[in-house]
C-alpha cells in the first residue's frame, strides 16, 4: 500500500518530469530545420546566416528549458525555424549568384574567343582576297605586256616595210611579195659587184624580211635589158642575183631558204626602146613566199 | 490607411505604457522594422514567387495580430508576434531576391549556350 503510493508519486514525478522535457512540435521542427540548414552544401557560403539560425534555436531551447510547452517556446521555435530556412535560402542565393558570375565570366571568355577567331578568319580571308587580287593583276599585266609586245612587233614589221617602200618597189603578186630593186643603184654597168649604196638598201631588205617573223622561202631573180647577147645577159643577171643572195645570207637570211636565178632579158617591165625603159628593166627582184624555193638553180642559165 | 491609424494608436500606447509598467513596452522600433522588411519583400517581387508570397502573407498576418495584441494590451504577445513577423518578412525577402537571382543565372547560362551555338564548330 505504502509502496504503491510511493510508486504512484514517483510515477507522477516521472510523468511531469517527462512532460516538462517534451519539446513542442514547433521546437522539434525548428531543430530538424536547423539541422538541414547546418548540413546544407551552401552553408559554408553564408556562415553568418547559419550562426544567426543557431542563435535563434539556442534562444528557443533556453525558453523551452525555462518555460516548456509555452506559447513563448512555440513562438521562439517558430522564429528559429524561419531563421534556419532563411539561412538555406541565403545559401541558395549565394550559390545562384556564384553561378551567374561564373556564367558571366564564361560568356566574356567565349565572346573574346569568338571575336578573336572571327578576326583571324577575317584576316585570313582578306589575305586570300589580296593574294587573288595580286595574282589577277599579275595575269592582267602579263596579258597586256604580251599584247603590247605583239603590237610592238606588228608596228616594227610595218615600219620596216614602209621604209623599204621608199627605196624599193613592193608588189603583191600571185607568186608572192615582189621587192624590186633598181639595177642602177646596185651595180656598176656590166659588173656584178655590189655598190656600197646597194649594201645599205639590202640591209634594209634583210631587216624587213627578218621583221616579218618566220622566214619564208624566197627567190632572187636578176634581170637585164635587151642590149647585148642573151648569153652575156643571162650570165650577168645570174651573177648579180648570186651577189645579192650572198649578201643577204651574210645578213642572216637562211641559205636554204633563198635561191638565186638569172633571167636575162626576160619579163621586161618596160619598153627596151627608150633609155628609161631599159633602166627599169635592169633590176633585181626578190620574190618572197614563192613556190620555187631551193638552192641556187641554173635552169635558165645555159 | 489602417496601418497609419495603427501606428498612431501604438504611439499613443507607447506614451501611456512608458508612463506605467515598463515590462510590456510596445516595441515600436520592432514593428516598423518588420513592416519595412515586409515592404521590401513586396518590392523585391515576393508576389511573383509562391513561396515568398506565402511568407509575406504570414508576416503580414503576424503583424496584424501583433497590432491587435497591442490594442488588447497584451504587449508580451505582441513582442512574440513581431518576432515571427520579422522572421517571415526576412525569409520572404530572401526568397524573392533568390527567385530574381535564379532567373538572372538562368538567363546568363542561356546567353552562354546561345553563344556556344553560334560559335564556329
Amino acid at each position: 500500500m505504502k509502496s504503491s503510493i510511493i510508486a504512484l508519486v514517483t510515477g507522477f514525478f516521472i510523468v511531469t518530469g517527462c512532460a516538462a522535457a517534451t519539446p513542442t512540435p514547433e521546437l522539434v521542427d525548428a531543430r530538424e530545420t536547423y539541422d538541414r540548414a547546418h548540413r546544407d552544401p551552401s552553408a559554408p557560403l553564408v556562415p553568418a546566416s547559419v550562426l544567426s539560425a543557431k542563435q535563434a534555436l539556442d534562444k528557443a531551447e533556453a525558453v523551452h528549458e525555462k518555460d516548456p510547452q509555452s506559447d513563448s517556446e512555440r513562438s521562439y521555435a517558430y522564429v528559429a525555424k524561419r531563421r534556419a530556412e532563411l539561412s538555406m535560402s541565403q545559401g541558395e542565393n549565394a550559390k545562384a549568384k556564384q553561378e551567374a558570375e561564373a556564367a558571366g565570366r564564361r560568356y566574356t571568355e567565349l565572346e573574346d574567343k569568338l571575336r578573336s577567331s572571327a578576326v583571324a578568319q577575317l584576316s585570313a580571308e582578306r589575305m586570300q582576297v589580296s593574294q587573288l587580287g595580286a595574282a589577277l593583276s599579275q595575269t592582267q599585266a602579263g596579258l597586256s605586256a604580251e599584247a603590247a609586245a605583239r603590237r610592238e612587233a606588228d608596228a616594227r614589221a610595218r615600219r620596216a616595210l614602209d621604209s623599204l617602200n621608199q627605196i624599193a618597189q613592193i608588189k603583191e603578186e600571185a607568186r608572192g611579195m615582189v621587192i624590186t630593186l633598181s639595177g642602177q643603184v646596185l651595180f656598176v654597168t656590166g659588173k656584178s659587184e655590189l655598190l656600197p649604196a646597194a649594201q645599205d638598201q639590202l640591209d634594209q631588205v634583210a631587216k624587213a624580211l627578218e621583221s616579218q617573223g618566220e622566214q619564208r622561202p624566197m627567190v632572187v631573180e636578176g634581170y637585164t635589158d635587151s642590149v647585148g647577147t642573151d648569153a652575156a645577159n643571162l650570165k650577168l643577171s645570174k651573177e648579180r642575183a648570186q651577189a645579192v643572195r650572198t649578201y643577204l645570207v651574210s645578213k642572216g637570211v637562211h641559205a636554204d631558204k633563198i635561191t638565186a636565178l638569172g633571167k636575162g632579158k626576160a619579163n621586161p617591165v618596160a619598153s627596151n626602146d627608150t633609155p628609161e625603159g631599159r633602166a627599169n628593166n635592169r633590176r633585181v627582184e626578190i620574190v618572197v613566199g614563192g613556190s620555187s624555193a631551193g638552192t641556187e638553180s641554173d635552169t635558165t642559165v645555159r | 490607411m489602417i496601418q497609419k491609424k495603427t501606428v498612431t494608436l501604438i504611439a499613443a500606447w507607447v506614451a501611456l505604457l512608458s508612463a506605467g509598467c515598463g515590462s510590456s513596452a510596445v516595441p515600436v522600433a520592432k514593428l516598423s522594422e518588420a513592416k519595412s522588411t515586409a515592404r521590401a519583400a513586396q518590392e523585391a517581387g515576393a508576389q511573383s514567387s509562391p513561396e515568398a508570397a506565402l511568407h509575406l502573407k504570414m508576416a503580414n498576418d503576424a503583424l496584424a495580430s501583433a497590432q491587435q495584441s497591442v490594442a488588447d494590451g497584451d504587449g508580451d504577445r505582441a513582442q512574440l508576434l513581431l518576432n515571427q513577423a520579422q522572421a517571415d518578412a526576412d525569409l520572404s525577402l530572401s526568397l524573392a531576391r533568390g527567385a530574381t537571382q535564379k532567373r538572372q543565372a538562368q538567363e546568363a547560362e542561356a546567353k552562354v549556350d546561345n553563344l556556344m551555338k553560334q560559335g564556329p564548330q
